[in-house]
């Protein structure tokens, strides 16, 4: 039922100083009462109506949430995207809520009991990939955090999946210091590699950071724990690989969906994102003008995947392997998203693990 | 299997990198490999004008035609170096999981537990781990330990991550009935200025997490865990604002938004967004557990409160650290309570609309009497918060506050305890 104006005017005589109640004449709602679904009431189910009409393109540019009513003398909070298609991805409702629903904690839910000491190549080899691990992950917290003012309030899904992100690499950052420093062994070297992901940091615009970071990097960090079982040596580690390969799936899925979106909406961009890959897969590259040893990060998986020094030959397959599975799987996330060309144009160092194409 | 490399004639080699390649005495047979993997040839005359050498060259290019031909019996292991293993970092820790599981400040041990009061290092070096000399800076501008450090950042983080929740699943919205039209448009309103504090939080955070060095790494995991909170802060009042069909209200006037935003310091904007703006938006989430009008809305403000909770007690916890460390700060931390009350306290005069909702829910309704309830009920709550914000300047070490407080805020604190 309406509020009565004659009530309304009536309160601001004789009701307490200063009464406007001028906002309850404004019916912003939608009249409809919602329902949680079979997940609960998600996103999907509450973004009705006006609600839900993602815009376009957008001209608020303060804090207004989507479907608030504007204030005339609101001030503006800075410049953001005002353009949808520039940070969507139609999965992005989906992946908030299921960040949300599958949190995890480090401190109780890896069964840390089951760690037991290992020989001392392998728990060194462990731990330098731990060190390089805790080093990395939160370059991918950072990142989202930088374009967080960027996104504009009308695309609110965006900022919250960003903002889930930040946590999950937060975790991953703990969870790998944990480890490193459960089973009598310690942090090891800084990585030489890990600057190089500074070029995500470098990022001027925000498909460029997805692109590179989701797609690429996140994408074969995503592959490699999903090869946990044949670095594991523990139900502890097989543990946080899953994990962790569980909430990387979710960025990764974004960046995917993302650049599909762009590609879908504003396929002129399909140059300018191939030269983006071109500059992170060349970073990932060692110089050719120092000796092409393996890092450290590369010689501590070996001695993981063939169980020891002794097993280097055999880590070294495995590796080979590993690095022939995330190439793979970069190349037909990119097929998803709609750049199969970049099969002809991919590093040529990455080239020769390339499968050939499925059709 | 990785393409076989196909039966095909020389390369060839466009004339200007031949030049190079002679200048420079590398082989033109190395130049040939390396464009049948596809080097592109610029890329190859960079390399070989930057002095790359030829056995470096010749031993990168075999790998790689090895693994194009994918015999594993080519597939040995490189040299290693190992030299990793050896590093001068501190071995032999075992910190074992306590009652609270392993946690992050549990692992504060030996050296990993020398929090030094400046980062020395501009990579993202993990604290204990041994660095690389030459490794590019990260572009962090915050080194200083004072800057953002508090003691209780790696327990709050814990127990931000032991607390979460599900606003999808874990509010029993069916309990959710139907109110009388000025309530739900009441709440609909409030919920609105809620979302707004959540959007800004998680804007403002993020901006200064990439500026935070990685010595600190307590603090970012704090705020990474504080910015999932205020993401479901938003999304659980967006929810319950629409669940009964009654839609958002009007937008704040937004003064107060700038204040946090236009903050220069880190810790400056921790006053003003945890220790000022957090620490009253905590009195309004227990108060409306208060006025919550079904076990739904009662659960959404209590996990609100928890969440926020937490956050004031970072600001509070870091502000008393400036305080113990820069004594000399006390002038301009004043400075910027005085800014910040002020602001806030202007938006609140200026947001009638939040104002009015607060006084339909807290009285119960729309009528002359309900209302004046409402005002009453409202003024404790301004009391309340009032009084709890100095209590909290006083354990952080600004008793003083007391007197410099904004006149508005200072009218409702009651008098101290005179001394026996």
């Amino acid at each position: 039922m309406a509020i009565s104006p004659d009530i309304l005017e009536k309160l601001r005589e004789e009701g307490p100083a200063g009464l406007d109640l001028g906002w309850l004449d404004v019916d912003n709602g939608t009249g409809v009462r919602l329902q949680p679904g079979r997940r609960g009431l998600t996103l999907d189910e509450i973004e009705i109506g006006e609600y839900g009409e993602v815009p376009a393109t957008t001209t608020n540019a303060s804090y207004k949430p989507r479907g608030a009513v504007a204030r005339p003398d609101a001030p503006r909070t800075g410049l953001s995207y005002s353009d949808r298609d520039d940070v969507w991805a139609d999965n992005v409702r989906l992946l908030y809520e299921e960040a949300i629903q599958r949190q995890w904690s480090s401190a109780t839910d890896i069964p840390w009991e089951t760690i037991e000491p290992l020989p001392d190549d392998v728990e060194r080899a462990m731990c330098q990939m731990c060190t390089f691990l805790t080093e990395v992950e939160f370059i991918a917290g950072d990142a989202p955090g930088q374009w967080m003012p960027k996104i504009n309030p009308e695309y609110h899904e965006v900022k919250l999946f960003l903002l889930t992100q930040i946590n999950d690499e937060a975790r991953h950052l703990d969870v790998f210091r944990k480890r490193a420093l459960a089973n009598g062994g310690g942090l090891l070297e800084e990585s030489v590699n890990g600057p190089a992901l500074r070029v995500i940091l470098d990022a001027q615009d925000f498909t460029e950071m997805s692109s590179i970071m989701h797609v690429f990097a996140e994408g074969f960090v995503q592959s490699l724990f999903r090869t946990g079982e044949l670095v594991a040596q523990n139900e502890a580690e097989k543990r946080i690989y899953r994990l962790c390969a569980q909430d990387e799936s979710r960025h990764v899925a974004f960046g995917v969906m993302h650049l599909k979106h762009i590609l879908e909406t504003q396929p002129w961009r399909r140059e300018e994102i191939h030269h983006y890959l071109d500059r992170i897969e060349v970073p990932m590259v060692f110089d050719f003008n120092d000796p092409p040893a393996p890092t450290s990060f590369d010689e501590a998986l070996m001695i993981l995947a063939g169980g020891g020094r002794k097993g280097v030959d055999e880590g070294f397959r495995k590796l080979m392997a590993i690095r022939k599975r995330q190439v793979n799987e970069y190349m037909h996330r990119l097929e998803v998203a709609g750049m199969g060309d970049r099969r002809e144009r991919m590093h040529p160092f990455f080239r020769p693990f390339l499968d050939p194409p499925r059709n | 299997m990785p393409e076989e490399p196909k039966s095909a004639p020389p390369v060839e080699v466009p004339e200007e990198l031949a030049g190079v390649a002679q200048r420079f005495d590398f082989p033109l047979d190395l130049v040939r490999r390396a464009l049948a993997l596809g080097m592109p040839p610029h890329n190859l005359a960079s390399q070989i004008m930057s002095g790359m050498r030829p056995e470096v060259a010749e031993m990168f290019i075999a790998r790689q035609e090895a693994a194009l031909r994918g015999n594993p019996d080519e597939m040995q292991a490189p040299p290693l170096n190992l030299g990793w293993m050896q590093v001068p970092t501190e071995w032999g820790v075992r910190v074992k999981p306590g009652k609270k599981g392993l946690t992050l400040g549990s692992l504060n041990v030996g050296t990993y537990g020398d929090i030094p009061d400046r980062w020395p290092h501009q990579t993202e070096l993990p604290r204990g781990a041994h660095p690389i000399p030459g490794v590019p800076g990260m572009g962090y501008t915050i080194y200083d330990k004072v800057e953002l450090w508090a003691d209780n950042a790696a327990d709050l983080y814990e127990e931000g991550i032991a607390r979460r929740w599900r606003p999808a699943t874990d509010v029993p919205w069916e309990t959710i009935e139907l109110l009388p039209e000025e309530l739900e448009r009441a709440m609909g309103q409030l919920c609105t200025y809620f979302c707004e504090k959540a959007l800004l939080a998680g804007d403002v955070v993020g901006k200064w997490l990439p500026r935070m060095s990685y010595g600190y790494h307590e603090v970012k995991c704090f705020l990474a865990v504080a910015e999932m909170d205020v993401a479901r802060r938003f999304e659980v009042f967006r929810k319950r604002a629409l669940y009964n069909g009654g839609g958002l209200g009007l937008q704040s006037p937004g003064l107060f938004h700038r204040t946090i935003l236009d903050a220069r310091t880190w810790t400056e904007t921790s006053l003003v967004l945890h220790v000022v703006s957090d620490s009253f938006l905590l009195g309004l989430y227990q108060a409306g557990e208060w006025f919550a009008h079904n076990p739904a809305e009662k659960l959404i403000f209590r996990r609100a409160a928890e969440d926020v909770s937490r956050h004031v007690a970072y600001g509070l916890a870091h502000l008393k650290y400036v305080l113990q460390q820069q004594p000399g700060r006390r002038a301009e931390v004043h400075r910027y309570l005085n800014k910040s009350e002020m602001m806030m306290i202007e938006e609140d005069n200026a947001d009638n609309p939040r104002r009015e909702a607060l006084l339909i829910l807290l009285g119960g309704g729309l009528s002359k009497a309900q209302l004046g309830v409402g005002a009453c009920r409202l003024e404790g709550i301004r009391a309340r918060q009032a009084r709890d914000y100095q209590r909290r300047l006083e354990w952080a070490g600004l008793p003083e506050r007391r007197n410099l407080m904004h006149p508005t805020l200072r009218r409702y604190l009651l008098e101290s305890p005179v001394a026996a």
